[in-house]
């Protein structure tokens, strides 16, 4: 279910911040806030560091009457390009954390509906995420928002529990960009994405360079609810990921193919690491500092 | 039954979804699986969200407060603090058995496992399938001259648990080396996440060998040997051999019993019960609801999908107590 998309970049209108924790509900890999629209909900939002804004079903949308705008390209997993439109709130609240005048894209998030098995409202991503730290606790699932870095100054986390890097993006995209990642023993450029309810996604590239292709093609077929709609991809098993200094073993990988998602450029990156890896740790996205932290709450 | 899902219903506004968040063994995912979707159709109000996460995280979030279900192959001890203090129930839901599978290219006959042998392959003692002690043991079988890659649990996780268990009753080698756990210091092998994992990795690795519960052997269409037990007799594990170990040892009042290695010859010797794990007291009445006519349902109804997936069912007599224990949840 990873997804991105573009088109509304608008920075909101930040009120109130402090330190806040709120619970989440862990649906099928992804990660559910509740959220108000307008003084009415709670609606169920998506928290998706690889959406570029913040997102509304359609169906919602016109039950809030809100205002639909001009249509816009989105880009995402599924079938391809989408037309989407253009709304905007007059107040959106996670927890305490209000957010005023706020910009969004409405699609029709049925599918992904379907997939999580109750309605899915909208998706919170980088316009949301980009002036806060904040901190993804998969364990006890909770998410806190801090003013300031949890973590004190200087301290390096590079070892078989925690690793810290620097928040670098690449070209077009919001994700998040993981480098020094090995797999199979072969490094490997890879994406955080709270919005991918998988494990670890091959890109094509990647999985010639690896030689995995007879793999990916005789894998187990799976289908990937997008907000573009569906997308095929095939399941199987490497034998070693590392992130940096942290040895995951073995790894259950989604193969993709070529039209999984428009942002699958392989120079940019060379797969995804989705919830079902990130939920044995604490993920903290501090984005004024651009750093990473990933803490393993394995045993 | 229809007079307890209308109460659901009733005592929720209609529009509400209640959640209730389970998470734990990935032994008796396929089950729970179609248990957790079935139940939330017949109660559209009402949903269990499980993650199987494994064994040994599921009980450490059970423990942390996350969970309003837990479940797990292995029993929480006496001394345990969860079990002291907040009280945790066992209610067992199915009875699997743990086979080693294992992926050799053409070979068409069952291999046999001694409890040593066994032992020796995970200990890394034993390396190669031409190992001297294994042809011995399985005659007319070609075994390969090749290197076995030992595929195991990288997680916490019962079925782990279920597989020591077994091999600390039978080996003193593995009681003295590595004991009995869901997290053990492996001297061999690659870890691998999950039953899935497990089955998956051996299936796309050739000369491989690994552990999972029988389900996952079935749905990936993987070889698994006979295994020795009590009565010194090789055992394929199926829903009888399985059933037999369960009949062979009696159910305790709280449902806390190891039936591995189980006297009586037809036992398959690595099978287990697996539980649900509840709190004792529930403090929010709906889903302390919901989580009761789960469990009513499941021995009612769900007993019979249960075959159908490949479990055994629980024995009769378990599952009369099982319903009765229900009223144990305060």
């Amino acid at each position: 279910m990873a997804a991105l998309i573009s088109g509304w970049i608008t920075q909101p209108a930040l009120t109130q911040s402090s330190d806040l924790e709120i619970p989440f509900d862990f649906l099928h890999n992804q990660i559910v806030l509740r959220v108000m629209l307008n003084g009415q909900g709670p609606f169920s939002f998506i928290l998706d560091t690889g959406t570029r804004g913040t997102a509304i079903d359609l169906h919602l949308a016109r039950d809030l009457g809100l205002p639909l705008g001009t249509q816009a390209v989105s880009q995402g997993v599924g079938a391809g390009r989408s037309g989407g439109r253009s709304t905007t709130f007059v107040e959106l609240c996670v927890g305490s954390i209000v957010v005023r005048r706020l910009d969004a894209a409405v699609f029709d998030l049925s599918g992904v509906s379907r997939t999580l098995g109750r309605p899915l409202h909208g998706v919170l991503g980088f316009s949301f995420l980009d002036s806060r730290i904040t901190q993804i606790d998969y364990f006890t699932r909770r998410i806190r928002f801090f003013a300031e870095s949890p973590f004190p100054p200087n301290v390096p986390r590079n070892d078989a529990k925690a690793i810290s890097f620097p928040m670098q993006f690449r070209a077009n995209s919001v994700l998040p960009v993981l480098e020094n990642c090995h797999v199979n023993g072969m490094r490997l450029t890879l994406t955080i994405d709270t919005g991918s309810s998988l494990g670890l996604v091959l890109f094509p590239r990647s999985i010639e360079r690896l030689g995995l292709a007879e793999l990916a093609r005789s894998g187990i077929p799976m289908d990937a609810a997008g907000y573009l709609g569906e997308a095929r991809l095939t399941k199987g098993w490497v034998k070693s990921v590392v992130l940096k200094t942290i040895d995951l073993g073995a790894v259950e990988v989604a193969y993709v193919r070529k039209g999984y998602s428009d942002d699958e450029d392989p120079e940019r990156r060379g797969g995804s690491v989705g919830n079902a890896i990130l939920q044995d740790f604490v993920l903290t996205l501090d984005y004024p500092a651009r750093l990473v932290t990933l803490q393993s709450t394995a045993e | 039954m229809i007079r307890t899902a209308l109460a659901i219903a009733f005592s929720l506004p209609a529009s509400a979804q209640v959640l209730v968040n389970g998470a734990g063994a990935t032994f008796p995912y396929p089950i729970y699986a179609k248990w957790f979707d079935e139940f939330h159709r017949l109660h559209p109000s009402a949903l269990i969200n499980y993650q199987s996460v494994g064994s040994g995280a599921g009980i450490r979030q059970l423990k942390a407060g996350v969970l309003d279900l837990g479940a797990s192959d292995m029993p929480l001890k006496d001394d345990d603090p969860a079990v002291s203090a907040r009280g945790l129930l066992h209610f067992p839901t199915v009875i699997g058995g743990v086979v080693p599978i294992y992926n050799i290219p053409k070979l068409t006959k069952d291999i046999d496992f001694t409890p040593e042998l066994l032992a020796g392959i995970l200990l890394g003692r034993i390396t190669r399938w031409d190992d001297p002690k294994l042809i011995e043991l399985n005659r007319g079988v070609k075994l390969p001259s090749a290197e076995i890659v030992v595929i195991h649990r990288s997680d916490g996780s019962g079925t782990t648990y279920i597989l020591s268990d077994y091999l600390a009753k039978t080996s003193s080698e593995w009681k003295s080396t590595i004991g009995v756990g869901t997290s053990v210091s492996w001297k061999a092998g690659i870890g691998a996440k999950g039953n899935e994992g497990v089955a998956g990795l051996v299936k796309q690795t050739p000369f491989s060998m690994g552990y999972v519960e029988l389900v996952y052997s079935v749905q990936n269409r993987l070889t698994y040997g006979r295994v020795q037990n009590a009565a010194s007799r090789f055992v394929k594990a199926d829903l009888a051999s399985i059933r037999a170990a369960a009949s062979a040892s009696s159910m305790p009042d709280d449902f806390r019993v190891s039936i591995t290695n189980a006297a009586g010859k037809d036992a398959y010797p690595i099978a287990s019960y697996t539980w649900l794990l509840t709190p004792a007291r529930i403090s929010d009445p709906i889903k302390k609801r919901i989580i009761v006519d789960f469990l009513r349902w499941m021995i009612l109804h769900g007993q019979r999908m249960a075959m159908e997936v490949g479990y055994a069912p629980l024995p009769e007599a378990v599952a009369a107590k099982v319903l009765k224990a229900c009223d144990r949840v305060q």
